[in-house]
């Protein structure tokens, strides 16, 4: 392969004009390389071959014969990537503007594996990332490494990009691509396209290679809804298409109704179709249908911009379950979503009723104070950028760390209000210590599953899916306690109305660790402190509430003897406060990230990493995205001694407490642009509200 | 107004040696370890020394008398010398001279197990064969263990080496012997008060609260805010311009430390545990630290070039980007105060700013800028100052009333030896080595999403490859790797500077058991 790389190289290398000029150049010295058909080859731009391939057709044809699909825009290759795979990127509602890069080697990695080898990557948003050579402005090559995001953080390539494979190999000895490459396209526009930034962006900067929310493209755009009432895109079109739609097949994200003699087409709610000017025909969505010559498509609202939770991919927004888990199927993942975008409307409500008793205004009103959306509701047309805030697992509330308090919260305690029998540890993860017959620690298990998790199962809100949302119950809490003694009774308590209802602090919990006990380490608090610290406050003298123990008083969220509550608290207020929206990451949880060994020893040596086993939940090459909900911290039996043998810092393990000491909490936050509210449209800051 | 609490409790300043608090702060100040080799005879030795050992008192009175001097002459005094005394035992070397089980009584488990078995726990490598493993320490670790060290302070280095040969004899006939010396020199840096990396160091500290029953102070910790009404809502926190206040029992045994999540109220039961003899004592941390200034500025003048190319318009130059990986300029001046040149601030204002919120009112005088920088646009989130003490910030613990606990009282000294081995003799006395001292290290100067998401590793004090710092440009945080360790450890031990009635009673009463 790299000798396919070597010629690729070479056609870089007579790739000459400007950016635009040098990416025509370069892709049709590569068509030319493959034997793609001359007199098309002629007429290609990275663009153009895209739309074409996508589009059918005799060209495609021609082009399909010579280059093979590998992934269309938003699919999983069925394999790995190659070296020697091509790359097409086209943007959207910029005419001709595309972009062809070609993969250098076949282990993609993530783009921290990059630029720790000092290899600028495109973003460092999630993905897999792959070396590429490439023309353009900043033409890229082996020896001037740069990597490009092939695939997103599922594994997907990215909307509004294709990804090709030649179908016999590169093997001409020789290139002559100035000759056999005239540059015979019409003139096109030289937009400047942000495919190729000179140097790695942080995640909140806007990721190359999309540029579609420079230039005002919203400008024009609808008011609220995205759409008009009666959700026309376009209504005018004044021609006969009778014999058009007897073949026309449209996506199910569009909607088309014939009224009178005139074709109307409304994109399903959630979509935006966006055009592309003076090229209507042979437009192609994400997901490669091509207009047809009847349909005239017009931008209603801005398509959303890749890498935030809520990409063009995931317009038909949903919550998905805590930890990306699967335990889920269709119907039970709607019903949570269900759960969790009413939850979300509840928090949003109560604290702009908060808002609205407070400053004796209108809910209207009220609710321009309140900072917090949720994606469900209000789906966001621009870029959000990831906010970690991190903690430990291991409880301040009851001071510094001690034996005292190591002991306290590896027990259980009564709760106050009902003498239950309760874990208290109350940073948002849970553990439950397993001895053997000498006392010494074999085990420890964590969670950080919230409690609605099971409390949905048994209850999903739906009839038609309680019995089997039950039985699931009852086979994750099997599984989680490795009998299958567990019943559904066991999980049950009479409340007062004589139902049963679902107990969060059953045996089978309290001895397992199943899911997050504690009353306060809820998901619901974790929405109502994100909403309610949302709100900019000021105090008597009229100045702005900038220290989260001033704040936590005033607009009552979280408990300010946690480490988690006041951080959250402070970083979204901070954000409110220079006039960010913010919602929270989806899924939504509270996740561990990692648990740090550096400093232990084990008895015979063994890296003490490879005793942390994750059960469940998502694990991530960079640790600040994992979302894992359920580990442990186990020695496996075979090796002569326990995990009381192993010693933090020359410390006996003698508590699980001391375990999540060592054990990193985050939340994840996303946050909106300045001065923009969740549509994209300009806000000006609240006036602060009175403590 | 917010007044200072009048009910700050009274220091037993003739019992506390005298480099907890106020600090020697003298030209020379040299370190002789010792192991004990005969304990009977060790502790009559040791018991005798009570009265050679430089009390809080004395030192105090010492620096008021230097100060009132060189006021009158309007110079530095040539003839007021003073030579100091301290001593402080290792873990080992208390069970040898008291027993273990009084030792275990301290509630600190860094302290007990020690520091060379601690190492990688604070972020010293693991391999044996890198530079900074405890295997290969001068000082401390498995091949050269001690019991204890002898501080010796003075501006008149040939009296202080004097004496140095005296108390080794002393302590060669009673049962010691002398395992290593270090010795630190305020000279050995490009400029006195400044380390060796070039920047101007010991601007910011704790302010010890507690009062002293004699003239001139009420406070042992001067109460210097300018007069003016707007400085009142600072009087409850702070000593002088950013000089916050904090509670003596998070330093000193015996004294109570402030509420988890309030410094300003005093909790007299909550005292840190030890043995009953430990009253007026404070764990001490030494770190033979060695800096290496080629490496460091290497590292700064090629990351700057590189720059430069991929931010021609913006990019830091040198000078810059070691001040943005400090936090403060040569000067002393902070970044977050001046982030594009070094202006030179002097006096209190070098201390004064805060992240979070822009620090008012101004100081009389003071005319350098002020503002918010909650993101670590003017000072990197990953500076090294801000990393071990983010001042105002909210942080992984929680609210920002959690962060003075973590303090401690740096005394350190700049070394250099013939060989060319230069660094910093690290000295900081607290309460809890674990809550504080290692608390820095493990939490937060290694970690590379706290205090502040995003911070990266401290770029100064962590080790190793693989470390970050996000450095501000253009509006936007630039990730750049550090792949070198700039300074390392080639020594330490964690020890306990007990009061002086320590040797005078519980010492001298074993002695003659």
């Amino acid at each position: 392969m790299d000798r396919n790389l070597d010629i690729a190289e070479r056609v870089l290398q007579s790739a000459t004009g400007g950016r635009r000029e040098s990416e025509v150049s370069f892709l049709q010295g590569l068509l030319s390389d493959i034997g793609a058909g001359a007199s098309a080859a002629a007429a290609m731009s990275p663009a153009r071959l895209y739309r074409t391939i996508l589009g059918g057709g005799p060209a495609s044809e021609d082009m399909r014969n010579a280059l093979e699909i590998v992934a269309r825009p938003s699919e999983r290759p069925d394999g790995a990537l190659r070296a020697g795979d091509w790359m097409l990127r086209v943007v959207p509602g910029t005419g001709d503007t595309g972009h062809v890069t070609v993969l250098v080697s076949d282990d993609l990695q993530a783009p921290s594996a990059f630029v720790a080898d000092g290899i600028d990557a495109e973003s460092a948003q999630d993905g897999q990332y792959g070396v590429v050579v490439e023309a353009g402005a900043f033409p890229h090559n082996r020896s001037r490494p740069f990597a490009r995001r092939w695939l997103d953080g599922r594994g997907r390539v990215p909307p509004h990009s294709l990804v090709l494979r030649p179908r016999r190999r590169q093997t001409a000895p020789t290139l002559d691509p100035p000759a056999s490459h005239p540059h015979t396209l019409d003139p096109l526009p030289l937009d400047p396209l942000p495919l190729d930034p000179p140097a790695p962006e942080p995640p909140d900067a806007d990721p190359p290679g999309i540029g579609l929310l420079d230039g005002g493209l919203l400008d024009g755009g609808l008011p609220d809804g995205g759409l008009p009432e009666d959700g026309s895109l376009d209504g005018s079109r004044d021609q006969d298409t009778a014999e058009d739609m007897g073949t026309f097949t449209p996506p199910a994200w569009l909607k088309v109704e014939r009224r009178s003699r005139r074709v109307k087409a409304r994109a399903t709610e959630g979509e935006a179709v966006e055009y592309d000017t003076g090229e209507t025909q042979g437009w192609v969505s994400d997901d490669g249908f091509v207009a047809p010559p009847w349909l005239k498509i017009e931008r209603r609202s801005r398509r959303l911009p890749e890498g935030t939770e809520f990409a063009p991919e995931d317009e038909a927004f949903t919550f998905d379950p805590t930890g990306a888990q699967t335990d889920f199927g269709p119907k039970l993942r709607k019903a949570w979503h269900e759960l969790l975008k009413a939850a979300f409307k509840k928090n949003i409500d109560e604290a702009t009723n908060e808002i609205a008793t407070r400053l004796r205004i209108s809910t209207a009103a009220a609710a321009k104070h309140v900072r917090f959306f949720s994606p469900a509701s209000r789906s966001p047309a621009v870029m959000l950028s990831a906010k970690n805030v991190p903690w430990r697992a291991f409880p301040t509330s009851r001071g510094a760390a001690s034996p005292a308090t190591y002991k306290h919260f590896d027990e259980l305690h009564a709760d106050p209000t009902t003498g239950a029998m309760l874990r208290d540890q109350d940073e948002y993860c849970e553990w439950k210590v397993f001895r053997d017959g000498a006392g010494k620690i074999v085990r420890v298990v964590f969670t950080s599953e919230p409690p609605e998790y099971y409390r949905f199962l048994h209850n999903p809100g739906v009839a038609s899916l309680t019995k089997f949302a039950r039985g699931l119950l009852v086979k994750l809490y099997q599984e989680r306690c490795g009998s299958k003694a567990v019943t559904l009774a066991d999980l049950e308590i009479t409340a007062p109305s004589g139902d049963k209802v679902y107990d969060p602090g059953n045996r089978w919990n309290r001895d397992h660790c199943v899911h997050l006990q504690q009353p306060n380490n809820t998901l619901g608090a974790q929405i109502n402190i994100a909403a309610l610290a949302s709100i900019v406050m000021k105090d008597a003298s009229g100045a702005l509430i900038t220290s989260v123990s001033k704040l936590i008083p005033c607009t009552r969220f979280g408990e300010a003897s946690r480490q988690s509550d006041p951080f959250i608290g402070d970083n979204v207020n901070k954000l409110a406060r220079d006039n960010h929206f913010v919602t929270l990451q989806n899924p939504v949880g509270l996740y561990m990230v990692s648990l740090d060994t550096s400093g232990w020893t084990t008895p015979d040596g063994t890296d003490a990493q490879k005793f942390w086993k994750v059960i469940k939940g998502k694990v991530d090459k960079s640790p600040g995205k994992s979302m894992i909900v359920r580990a442990e911290y186990a020695v496996p039996a075979g090796k002569g001694y326990t995990v009381s043998d192993i010693k933090i810092g020359g410390a006996p393990i003698e508590f699980g407490s001391q375990i999540a000491e060592q054990l990193e909490m985050r939340l994840g936050a996303l946050a909106g642009p300045k001065d923009k509210d969740p549509e994209g449209r300009a806000t000006t800051p609240p006036p602060p509200a009175p403590c | 107004m917010s007044t200072p609490p009048k009910d700050e409790p009274l220091l037993e300043l003739d019992e506390i040696q005298g480099n907890v608090v106020p600090g020697f702060k003298k030209n020379h100040q040299h370190f002789v370890f010792f192991s004990i080799s005969d304990a009977a005879a060790a502790r009559t030795c040791l018991s005798k020394l009570h009265e050679r050992l430089s009390s809080a008192a004395e030192v105090f009175e010492a620096h008021l008398a230097w100060k009132r001097l060189k006021a009158r002459l309007g110079r530095d005094p040539d003839a007021a010398q003073f030579l100091f005394v301290n001593i402080a035992l290792s873990a080992s070397g208390l069970g040898t001279l008291i027993g273990k089980a009084d030792v275990d009584t301290f509630a600190d488990t860094a302290f007990k197990i020690g520091q060379a078995e601690r190492s990688t726990f604070i972020g010293d490598p693991a391999a044996k064969t890198d530079p900074g493993h405890a295997a290969g320490w001068l000082v401390g670790g498995p091949k050269h263990p001690v019991d204890g060290v002898l501080i010796l302070a003075s501006d008149d280095l040939p009296w202080l080496e004097d004496e140095s040969k005296k108390l080794e004899t002393e302590f060669a006939a009673g049962g010691m012997k002398i395992e290593h010396k270090d010795r630190g020199d305020v000279g050995t840096a490009p400029r006195a008060g400044h380390e060796h990396f070039g920047f101007k160091d010991d601007i910011s500290h704790p302010a010890m609260r507690g009062r002293w029953p004699k003239a001139p102070y009420d406070f042992l910790a001067p109460r210097t805010l300018p007069a003016d009404k707007a400085f009142d809502p600072l009087r409850a926190d702070f000593a002088a311009p950013g000089n916050r206040l904090v509670w003596p029992g998070h330093f000193i045994f015996g004294y109570g430390r402030q509420n988890p999540d309030d410094p300003r109220i005093y909790e007299p039961a909550n005292e840190p545990k030890g043995p009953t003899w430990a009253r007026n004592g404070s764990l001490m941390v030494y770190r033979r630290l060695r800096q290496h200034p080629d490496v460091f500025w290497r590292f700064v003048e090629d990351t700057a070039s590189v720059l430069a190319k991929t931010n021609p318009k913006s990019a830091p130059d040198k000078n810059r980007l070691a001040a943005l990986l400090i936090g403060r300029w040569p000067s002393g001046t902070p970044v977050a105060r001046s982030a594009d040149k070094d202006i030179g601030i002097t006096g209190d204002a070098l201390n004064y700013f805060s992240y979070a919120d822009k620090q008012v009112p101004p100081l009389p005088g003071d005319a350098a800028p002020q503002a918010a920088d909650p993101d670590g646009l003017l000072c990197p989130l990953g500076a090294h100052i801000r990393k071990v003490n983010p001042r105002d910030q909210a942080t992984d613990l929680g609210i920002s009333e959690r962060t003075p606990p973590r303090s401690i009282l740096r005394r350190g000294i700049t070394y250099a030896t013939r060989e060319g081995d230069k660094g910093l003799l690290f000295v900081a006395y607290q309460s809890s080595i674990t809550d504080q001292f290692e608390f820095l290290m493990r939490q937060w100067v290694n970690k590379p999403d706290t205090p502040r998401n995003m911070a990266g590793q401290d770029p100064i004090l962590a080790q190793g490859r693989g470390r970050v710092f996000h450095l501000p440009i253009d509006g936007k945080m630039k990730e750049i790797a550090i792949t070198k360790t700039f300074v390392e450890a080639t020594g330490g031990e964690y020890f306990f500077s007990p009061s002086i009635g320590f040797f005078r009673k519980q010492l001298a009463r074993a002695a003659k058991k």
